[in-house]
């Protein structure tokens, strides 16, 4: 009797607490609601007739697609990474199995110094080094002397930005035949005395050809973007400058760099939260009849992207990339928290 | 007086030494093109052999009528890799630019339950760096059905991206009176949107588009990965090297590959600045 009782009560409670929690939710959206309300009526009149409908019909595709093909996809990456393949049942439909073996493997291989995901993330790494150390301050520089306004800079311009507009596919082959052995760098250094070896099938320069010319392309398009924010700046500061007697680092230091941060900033920022998806064009750079990636020149980007190429088991490459995501985004906050400590003036 | 000149010489010496730094910086972009070019011209055996830096003995021209048979993927020459392209390039433009637009103009100009909520929404996804979503995303598409086969243009409907944001600027900046005078004169918000409102955004909307469309004509990776019996050029061009590792004819490859970068460089000749402008607010990817 006693328990009959209490079971009654506590439920009694729950619903009482059901009903609350609801009556409040619909008085927390009639509130929104007014407030909205109150704030669209400062919109002319006829913008509010048949408003509502016209924008979620406006926006409704956006938002579906969104759905889809961000929530849904990346959720079921979080999905796929927790789950392993354990057999087929008697229809030959695939069983899976929640689990972590899947970060088990990824922690295990990581340690074993030339498993491919090791050697992944050290060439992500200096991906990321060459983009972050040579790329950016050699282009910002290369910028600036641009800026000076050399002569025919709009020619300089045109070509520098050209790897930036043609197919990587185009521009890879062309130049993977160029630095090949008795190709035309070849015949040029051989003038000199010098023997180019097979960079590309050497596991020793593999890499560090495909990042050379990761720069060597990439340069265009950093300096192009440094040198239409230092056309920005006033007249009358440089020649402020140079009234007062300031060399080319007074006027590159301390008139340009500040006012021109806001760019140079925002490049730093996508290169430091790009981090684990820093890469090159590897695909395209394997050498015919290697395998692509062979030859040491692996990233996590490519990696992933050949694991999914190749089909078969996806839920291993999907553990790898989740983990990584999870990483970046304490590194994304951080990053952001201190570049607006450094200058809290700049909207990212 | 003296003192000026000697400065000014000094001045034109660094300037002469930085002209020609830039020089070579440039002739080393663009001599690989002409070297492949050149090479394009000759005849396959007469480049394997002879040194690859001679000129070509016959200027080959028809190596360029050849590589549009000559280059084939399992019975799809050029022509149909060509199609694809087209296909590939203006639906993924049209769908991306079109659903920005759309989206943007709602969300700038109207306050609607929900609008800052997508505002945000697309900032946000845009500051994620997702690594590597291609396995789920393989999963999902073939679930879906839009595998191999054009409804994969659904997946680039996508309005949260960096046209949305461009294009939200914009329409944030163009003044609401104009919508206010269509109201007046009896346009209904599709009207004005439309015939308003659309027009005036005319020269973002371009620059976006150009940009779009390159980047889609020089896309490799998607169409590798879910377009596999639908080569474009660009993905074309690798999966004809893979398959013809023994018997690559140099030359016609030269030939194709020149072919495929045409129609970028002539849109990137007219509107080169254009291109630049919008690139520099987003970056354009490799």
């Amino acid at each position: 009797m006693y328990k009959k009782i209490r079971w009654f009560l506590s439920n009694c409670e729950n619903l009482c607490c059901k009903y609350h929690f609801w009556k409040g939710l619909i008085y927390l959206m009639r509130e929104k609601f007014k407030k909205w309300y109150e704030r669209s009526m400062d919109m002319p009149k006829p913008l509010r007739r048949g408003m509502l409908p016209f924008c979620y019909a406006m926006v409704a595709i956006a938002v579906v697609n969104f759905i889809i093909f961000y929530i849904v996809v990346n959720f079921n990456s979080i999905v796929m990474a927790f789950k392993e393949f354990t057999g087929y049942d008697e229809n030959y439909n695939e069983l899976y199995e929640w689990s972590v073996a899947n970060f088990e493997r990824f922690f295990k291989e990581m340690k074993l110094p030339n498993s491919s995901v090791s050697i992944a993330l050290e060439n992500t790494i200096k991906y990321f080094l060459a983009n972050i150390l040579v790329t950016i301050p050699a282009s910002y520089f290369v910028s600036y002397l641009l800026f000076k306004k050399v002569k025919g800079y709009r020619a300089f311009r045109f070509i520098f930005f050209l790897p930036s507009v043609i197919s990587a596919a185009v521009y890879v082959t062309v130049f993977k035949n160029f630095i090949s052995v008795f190709g035309p760098l070849d015949t040029i250094l051989s003038i000199f005395g010098y023997k180019l070896p097979p960079l590309l099938s050497s596991p020793e320069t593999a890499t560090s050809t495909i990042i050379a010319y990761t720069i060597w392309t990439g340069l265009g398009i950093n300096m192009i973007l440094y040198e239409g924010a230092m056309r920005r700046v006033p007249k009358e500061l440089l020649e402020a400058c140079m009234i007062d007697g300031g060399s080319w680092y007074h006027e590159l230091f301390h008139v340009i760099t500040p006012l021109v941060w806001p760019t140079l900033s925002t490049t730093i920022i996508l290169a430091i939260t790009g981090l684990f998806v820093s890469s090159g064009p590897i695909l395209l750079f394997s050498e015919a009849g290697t395998v692509p990636g062979g030859n040491d020149t692996m990233t996590i980007a490519f990696f992933i992207f050949q694991k999914t190429q190749q089909g078969g088991a996806l839920e291993y490459p999907a553990a790898i990339g989740v983990f990584f995501t999870l990483v970046s985004i304490p590194i994304v906050v951080l990053v952001r928290k201190v570049f607006k400590w450094i200058d809290p003036g700049v909207e990212y | 007086m003296k003192i000026h000149t000697k400065k000014h010489k000094k001045i034109s010496l660094t300037r002469l030494l930085i002209f020609f730094a830039f020089t070579f910086y440039a002739v080393s972009l663009i001599y690989p093109l002409v070297w492949a070019f050149l090479s394009s011209l000759k005849e396959a055996t007469e480049y394997m052999t002879n040194n690859k830096m001679d000129l070509p003995k016959d200027w080959l021209f028809t190596n360029y009528l050849k590589a549009f048979e000559g280059l084939n993927i399992d019975g799809k020459d050029m022509f149909d890799m060509f199609f694809n392209s087209i296909w590939f390039t203006l639906g993924g433009t049209l769908a991306g630019v079109g659903v920005s637009c759309m989206t943007a103009y709602a969300v700038a100009k109207y306050r609607f339950p929900g609008s800052k909520l997508i505002y945000w929404t697309a900032v946000i996804s845009m500051m994620i760096p997702i690594v590597g979503s291609l396995p789920s995303q393989f999963k999902i598409y073939t679930a879906l059905g839009i595998i191999e086969s054009p409804l994969l243009l659904l997946a680039f409907l996508n309005g949260f991206g960096f046209n949305f944001l461009v294009l939200h600027s914009y329409f944030e900046s163009l003044p609401r009176s104009y919508m206010e005078a269509a109201f007046i004169d009896g346009a209904s918000h599709f009207q004005c949107f439309w015939r308003v409102m659309l027009p005036q955004a005319k020269s973002p909307i371009m620059a976006l588009s150009l940009v779009s469309a390159i980047n889609f004509w020089n896309d490799y990776n998607t169409p590798l990965l879910f377009l596999k019996e639908y080569p474009t050029l660009s993905s074309g061009i690798y999966m004809y090297q893979v398959i013809n590792t023994r018997i690559l004819n140099m030359p016609i490859l030269f030939a194709g590959i020149l072919l495929t970068a045409v129609p970028v460089l002539i849109l990137y000749a007219f509107f080169s600045n254009k291109i630049m402008n919008i690139s520099l607010e987003g970056g354009i990817k490799g």
